[in-house]
């Protein structure tokens, strides 16, 4: 577009999700995904997206990241439309497998960089120590993925995230497959990252507790063909808990909203 | 590991003792010529040893086999690589292995011979005729066994083309690589002896299977037995020490054994 002086600064990282569309064809029938997709998402801003089994809400946060493409409609990441996958939106996935076995967690956290930036060898050292300190990981560094546990796989795919410096993380339910307890803690150091560096979060689940503690709004979406029904702002105080004041009835108003689909 | 040494030991040792006990009980009349003792054999096998002439020999062979893998490798690691990138070239490279895979090497010895002449040449091609296909096989099912996650992964943060083939493909295929690896090496191997009996020398220069050839032109039949055995041992330390290293430094490393 090349028209800076036209763009807001606050509208400069803006995620916009216009009237997107998705339709897988294949098999006997069509199947609709998304229906008429519409969502801003402010930079800094920590979203997430909640919805039924089989909503459609991977492949919205799919088309994000480009790795699928709208059937219609536009996804803009600041003044640019979303052509294919990049370095600007990455993705954690769900699956403990994305880190890649042939490289040490350092060298998953190091890949990145080497990929994009002309950086020097001490700068990729210095921000993947630092990353690594951040999910708490800087004693595994020389560890093989397949030595770690599913929550530190987890930990780890998020220090490569942020190795990259993107603009937008897209969070794809990616505390779904690790047991509480270690949800609770990935939970609280995602939001003290998300505290530190306000990196725009679309943060992907179907879990109403989750959405409750992390999201500063939680977009609601109905059950296929995907559609955001509602976007609740989520004012609560942080560090929240289940037990913090105001919980259940956000609880009860985005149960209720997912109820009466 | 250690179990598996001594088991070996041991299966050699009774061997042995069979194959003397059967030249020393005079079952077969003609034992010493064609059926010679283990001391002749190793006696045989001192010898080449001793005058050096061994180490031509293995040398000769290697030499050519290495290039021949070499060739092999690249070309199946090209030709895998744009069957993978275009539908167009996968049926082409699948056509063209359906074709060759089948064809014994021996088979193309003579024009092998029209079209490179006598020497090393010739050997080379049927080597690398030998390994391209089966190596073409398998490093194709490790592409498409690859999980699109990886993909995803390279793609999301930049990688595409040449670059997402060689940073992601490449090593998540690894396991099948390796396995493409040792078959052709194995075939190669295989491939050099009969191509080098068939016409194995160029000047003065030969080797193993040209020695086992010229050895039973001299009717020096534990020449021949003490040829095979290098060969075995060679083969042996290749699969075990060789693949065996490489396997501990990469996939038995990155728990990706298949």
């Amino acid at each position: 577009m090349g028209n800076d002086g036209l763009i807001h600064r606050e509208e400069s990282g803006k995620l916009r999700v216009i009237d997107v569309n998705k339709t897988f064809t294949g098999g006997r029938q069509n199947l609709a995904v998304l229906a008429n997709v519409n969502i801003e998402i402010n930079k800094g801003d920590f979203v997430c997206i909640l919805g039924p089994s089989g909503c459609g809400k991977t492949t919205l946060l799919r088309c994000i990241a480009g790795l699928e493409k709208p059937d219609s409609g536009e996804i803009l990441l600041g003044p640019n439309s979303v052509r294919g996958p990049g370095p600007d939106r990455i993705v954690v996935f769900q699956d403990f497998d994305q880190l890649l076995p042939w490289k040490t967690v350092k060298e998953n956290v190091a890949f990145p960089l080497k990929v994009n930036q002309k950086a020097s060898r001490d700068k990729i050292r210095e921000t993947v120590n630092r990353n690594l300190t951040l999910v708490g990981l800087d004693e595994f560094e020389n560890y093989y993925p397949h030595q770690l546990s599913g929550g530190m796989k987890q930990r780890a795919a998020i220090a490569r995230a942020l190795a990259a410096n993107p603009e937008v993380l897209l969070m794809d339910e990616p505390f779904a497959s690790v047991d509480s307890q270690t949800r609770t803690s990935l939970q609280n150091e995602l939001i003290r990252i998300w505290e530190k560096f306000q990196p725009t979060i679309v943060f992907i689940t179907h879990n109403i507790e989750e959405a409750v503690i992390l999201g500063s709004r939680i977009a609601v979406m109905s059950s296929r063909p995907g559609t955001i029904r509602k976007v609740v702002t989520n004012g609560l105080p942080r560090p929240r808990t289940v037990i913090t004041a105001g919980f259940s009835e956000i609880w009860n108003e985005l149960h209720n909203l997912l109820v009466n689909n | 590991m250690k179990n598996k040494f001594i088991n070996r030991v041991i299966f050699i040792i009774v061997l042995s003792v069979l194959w003397e006990g059967t030249v020393r009980s005079g079952f077969f009349p003609k034992a010493e010529r064609l059926f010679p003792s283990l001391v002749d054999i190793f006696g045989a096998l001192a010898e080449v040893t001793l005058s050096g002439e061994l180490f031509g020999l293995m040398g000769y062979s290697l030499y050519l086999i290495c290039i021949g893998l070499l060739i092999g490798l690249v070309l199946a690691l090209v030709l895998s690589i744009l069957a993978i990138s275009s539908q167009t070239l996968a049926s082409f490279v699948d056509t063209a292995v359906t074709i060759m895979h089948p064809l014994p090497g021996i088979a193309l010895l003579p024009l092998a011979i029209l079209w490179f002449g006598i020497g090393r040449e010739p050997i080379v091609f049927i080597i690398v005729h030998a390994i391209l296909w089966p190596m073409i096989l398998n490093i194709l099912a490790g592409f498409r066994s690859i999980p699109a996650l990886y993909r995803e992964v390279g793609q999301n943060i930049g990688l595409s083309g040449p670059r997402l083939a060689i940073s992601i493909m490449v090593p998540a295929a690894f396991p099948y690589l390796l396995a493409g690896f040792k078959i052709g090496w194995a075939r190669a191997w295989r491939a050099l002896i009969a191509a080098e009996m068939i016409f194995g020398t160029s000047g003065t220069q030969g080797g193993l299977g040209w020695f086992i050839y010229q050895q039973r032109y001299f009717i020096n039949i534990s020449g021949v037995f003490a040829a095979l055995i290098v060969i075995m041992v060679i083969g042996i330390l290749i699969e075990d020490i060789l693949f065996g290293f490489i396997e501990r430094k990469t996939v038995k490393r990155w728990g990706m054994t298949a």
